[in-house]
């Protein structure tokens, strides 16, 4: 049964390659692109929400800081976003281990209003910081060309298409090579009761920690990854509270606490706000983000362990 | 005999109230202590001090000569001492073979390995054939054994037991006291904690009586059923519950 | 900064913070009694100042005149959300229940986007809602001194209604303990229904005087919802005094902070007072 699941996948993963091939529209390959993007992020969130129970509200500040990082990094020195990518992770833990380790008596609720204050800090911080462009943002100067050193591809989306497929699967990847190994198994423990894990070995601050660091790198290489791609940034877009939200909610619409349920989530959930955007007239309309929220509702109160919730029995 | 834990004028305060009061004992190696007292008297408070759980206000707490005195729950379970929790607690959506494994990553890193070591323990404990179901779908009784068994899978040489045969019915305390013995005869001291007097007197040679806090009594169990201050302690009690 | 910017800078603070404690208090109930968090809070603020925003353009009320018109529907909102949606996840898993009122504030965000755009718009008010006054070249507003004294009217009668009514002591009875509260007959359900709806009068309350003075926005619940929050996580959640203390302290940080650090720092400073308190004592100011 194992066996015949992967195969099911590995055959999404080859329809996943041709289908830019086959559908060359760019607002379809856009699409796409932002549900390899939201994919990445809901998985991450998944590690520390979905599997260790820590509900955080306030991942958009690791998405800003990768964001920030590699464009800084890039403008200043400029070195490659590749490298800037990982820095950006790199400083993602940081940031995740500083508001972490002293959060790490807090539970639930308490949990998750302190992500959202932490949030708010940085953005704040980072709306009034002349370094980083405070609320003007930044943009990096553009390659007269195509470069991979750059990270810029202009002629063509589908550069783009296919490194956030990469980095979708990889974290999907990782975080199931992490979720089956005995670190995964603590994560859960401490989502599911974290008195007992203590009394069975586990330490608890110390696994808190290493799974806020892993959500916190992948959610700061997605943030890299999107600062290539539109080439702009500023707090708004990288560093918004509903984007914290809108995490969540597709991690949760997927169904946190399995593999592939965040990204079940995007997939579903991405194009229909995507679209409810496109169709509706811009952001400024709100029926995107009212039917988004509708459709959440319901979901909570009727399918409360998400999309996969449909495939898995028990 | 060798001492293996050695409590020395433990005291624990929440606000006003003693929760212990200066309580002192030393348990050996291989004995069965029942740990008695009337409701509120602070055993599961003495528990949540020896373990970690709770900081003591003062006193200390020795484990094989060791100061344990306010290490972390996760530090004194690693020094051998495992417990069980007086109102159920397992991961309730782990599966029994996922509960103990969690224990077992104690002894290895390997999954593999701890899942066979976690299959051995519940096949101990009389659960091998439930080792697929999630914790929360067991029975009470069953979620009782499973949490003997997650205790059991951090090979502690100290096992604390926190009212473990509450809610059980007569076969199951057989049962249960059968385990127990086995346990004991691997060499493993126990401490329990029990309202199921029955059990503590079938099991246990020794006896400390805690009320309010203080340590009324410590010694045979033979001799507590004579002992003034717990007859009145127990009768105080029964007085209470019924007036 | 001299001492009369000071007095200044204090008395806006208090001004500032009482009203937070209005829309505080009713979290703090919802929470206190069903240990729920209403993500949606501030949206809730903002339906009632849209309401106040309404009557105001199609009738002439004043936000005053608002206050009653905008408790009894927010109250009625309260019941009927609680009884269509929160009580649908109360017994499901915690992500849920953290989820569906996270659903609930984009769908209104969205909903009032839609209808009204996202313009800010204000209720043009005459009469003392329109004046302020000088002590001592301390300026105060009287619409924020009117939301202030709300408040405290509030605060007051809530604290005697939980105390000396029988639906007040079966709310607090289930926000001790729900179990024991169940067993001796109270029908927790509609305590749940109550309490939401006690919850969104606050808000209604808050959301119409509020309007004298402040502009009106679909995004204008962010902010109030945010702050109530931390207020809520600071004074220790179900107790109504300690939200209004809590958001006096909160009211103060901003005002002092704008003046000091820079207005553009004041909700950073907010928001890391609470993360410091939150590491010093995870369960808020008064909690245990
Ligand atoms: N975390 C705590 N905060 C405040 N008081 C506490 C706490 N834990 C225990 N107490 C109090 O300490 C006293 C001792 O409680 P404890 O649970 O240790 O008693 P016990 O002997 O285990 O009783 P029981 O037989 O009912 O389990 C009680 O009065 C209890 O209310
Ligand atoms: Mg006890």
């Amino acid at each position: 049964m194992e066996k015949g699941k992967h195969l099911y996948y590995v055959v999404l993963v080859v329809l996943a390659i041709v289908f830019p091939i086959v559908f060359n529209v760019p607002f379809v390959q856009h699409v796409a692109i932002m549900v390899f993007m939201y994919g990445m992020l809901a998985e991450s969130w998944n590690v520390i929400g979905g599997y260790s129970g820590l509900f955080s509200f306030g991942q958009a500040a690791f998405f800003g800081i990768g964001a920030y990082t590699s464009t800084l990094l890039y403008m200043q020195l400029g070195l490659t976003p590749w490298i800037g990518m990982i820095a950006g992770g790199l400083v993602a833990i940081a940031a995740g281990i500083a508001i972490g380790y002293p959060c790490s008596k807090l539970k639930g609720h308490y949990f998750a209003i302190a992500t959202i204050a932490f949030a708010w800090i940085i953005n704040i911080l980072f709306t009034n910081w002349s370094f980083v462009g405070a609320a003007t943002g930044l943009s990096p100067e553009l390659a007269p060309a195509d470069s991979w050193y750059a990270f810029q591809f202009r002629s063509s989306k589908l550069p783009y298409y296919y490194i956030g497929l990469f980095l979708m699967l990889l974290t999907v990847y990782v975080v199931n090579k992490v979720i089956k190994s005995k670190t995964g198994f603590y994560l859960r423990a401490l989502g599911e009761n974290e008195e007992v894990a203590a009394s069975l070995g586990v330490n608890i601050a110390k696994y808190r920690l290493i799974s806020i660091s892993i959500a916190s790198f992948f959610t700061a290489v997605a943030g890299s990854f999107y600062a290539q791609y539109v080439l702009y940034i500023d707090p708004p877009s990288v560093l918004a509270h509903f984007l914290s939200v809108e995490i969540v909610l597709i991690a949760m619409f997927g169904g946190s606490g399995t593999i592939w349920g965040p990204i079940w989530g995007a997939l579903i959930l991405v194009p229909l706000s995507q679209y409810a955007r496109a169709i509706w007239g811009g952001m400024g309309s709100g029926l995107d983000i009212m039917v988004y929220g509708f459709v959440i509702m319901v979901f909570s109160i009727f399918r409360p362990r998400g999309v996969v919730s449909f495939f898995i029995r028990k | 005999m060798s001492e293996l834990l050695k409590v020395e004028g433990l005291t624990k305060r929440f606000g006003g109230l003693v929760a212990n009061d200066d309580i002192s004992f030393t348990v050996n190696k291989g004995e069965i202590i029942g740990l008695i007292g009337p409701n509120g008297a602070g055993k599961t408070t003495l528990f949540n001090c020896i373990t970690g759980f709770h900081k003591p206000t003062s006193g200390k707490v020795f484990f094989d000569g060791r100061d344990i005195t306010a290490l972390p729950p996760h530090r004194v379970s690693k020094i051998g001492i495992a417990r069980t929790f007086q109102i159920t607690q397992v991961f309730p959506k782990m599966t029994a073979l996922e509960n103990v494994m969690i224990g077992a990553f104690a002894m290895t890193n390997s999954v593999s390995e701890a899942k066979d070591m976690a299959a051995e323990t519940l096949s101990f404990v009389g659960l091998g054939k439930k080792m697929d179901v999630s914790g929360e779908s067991l029975p009470p009784p069953e979620q009782r054994r499973l949490e003997i068994a997650m205790a059991l899978s951090t090979n502690p040489s100290l096992l604390m037991l926190d009212e473990a045969m509450a809610g059980l019915n007569a076969v199951e305390i057989d049962e249960s006291l059968e385990i127990l013995r086995k346990l004991n005869k691997k060499g493993i001291t126990l401490i329990i904690v029990e309202h199921v007097m029955r059990a503590v007197m079938n099991i246990c040679k020794r006896i400390i009586v805690l009320e309010n806090g203080r340590k009324i009594f410590d010694g045979e169990k033979e001799k507590a059923v004579n002992d003034p201050a717990v007859i009145k302690a127990y009768l105080g009690d029964v007085y209470h519950a019924e007036g | 900064m001299d001492t009369t910017n000071l007095v200044q800078a204090m008395v806006s603070g208090l001004l500032l913070g009482l009203p937070y404690g209005l829309i505080a208090m009713g979290l703090s109930i919802i929470w206190g009694v069903m240990n729920i968090v209403n993500f949606a809070h501030g949206e809730f603020l903002m339906v009632s100042m849209y309401i106040t925003l309404g009557l105001y353009t199609f009738w002439h009320f004043s936000p005053v005149m608002s206050i009653p018109v905008s408790a009894v529907i927010l109250f009625g909102t309260g019941w009927l959300v609680y009884r269509y949606i929160v009580s649908k996840v109360m017994s499901g898993p915690m992500l849920a229940q953290v989820v569906v009122t996270f659903g609930l504030s984009a769908f209104l965000q969205g909903l009032f986007l839609f209808l009204f755009t996202g313009n800010y718009r204000t209720v043009k008010v005459s009469g003392i809602l329109s004046q302020s006054t000088n002590i001592h070249g301390v300026y105060v507003s009287y619409p924020q001194v009117i939301a202030s004294l709300i408040t405290i009217v509030v605060t007051l009668f809530l604290s005697w209604f939980m105390k000396n009514t029988m639906t007040g002591r079966a709310i607090m009875a289930t926000e001790i303990d729900r179990e024991t509260a169940k067993l001796m007959g109270i029908d927790t359900e509609k305590v749940n229904a109550l309490s939401f709806g006690i919850g969104l009068a606050c808000v209604g309350i808050a959301g119409a005087i509020l309007s004298s003075y402040y502009y009106i926005s679909p995004y204008v619940g962010l902010l109030f919802g945010l702050m109530s929050f931390v207020i809520v996580a600071l004074g220790g959640f179900g107790s109504i005094t300690g939200a209004v203390i809590a958001a006096i302290i909160i009211g103060e940080v901003e005002s002092l902070g704008g003046v000091l650090v820079g207005p553009a720092y004041k909700y950073a400073l907010v928001f890391s007072l609470y993360l410091i308190v939150i590491f010093i004592k995870p369960r808020g100011f008064f909690g245990w």
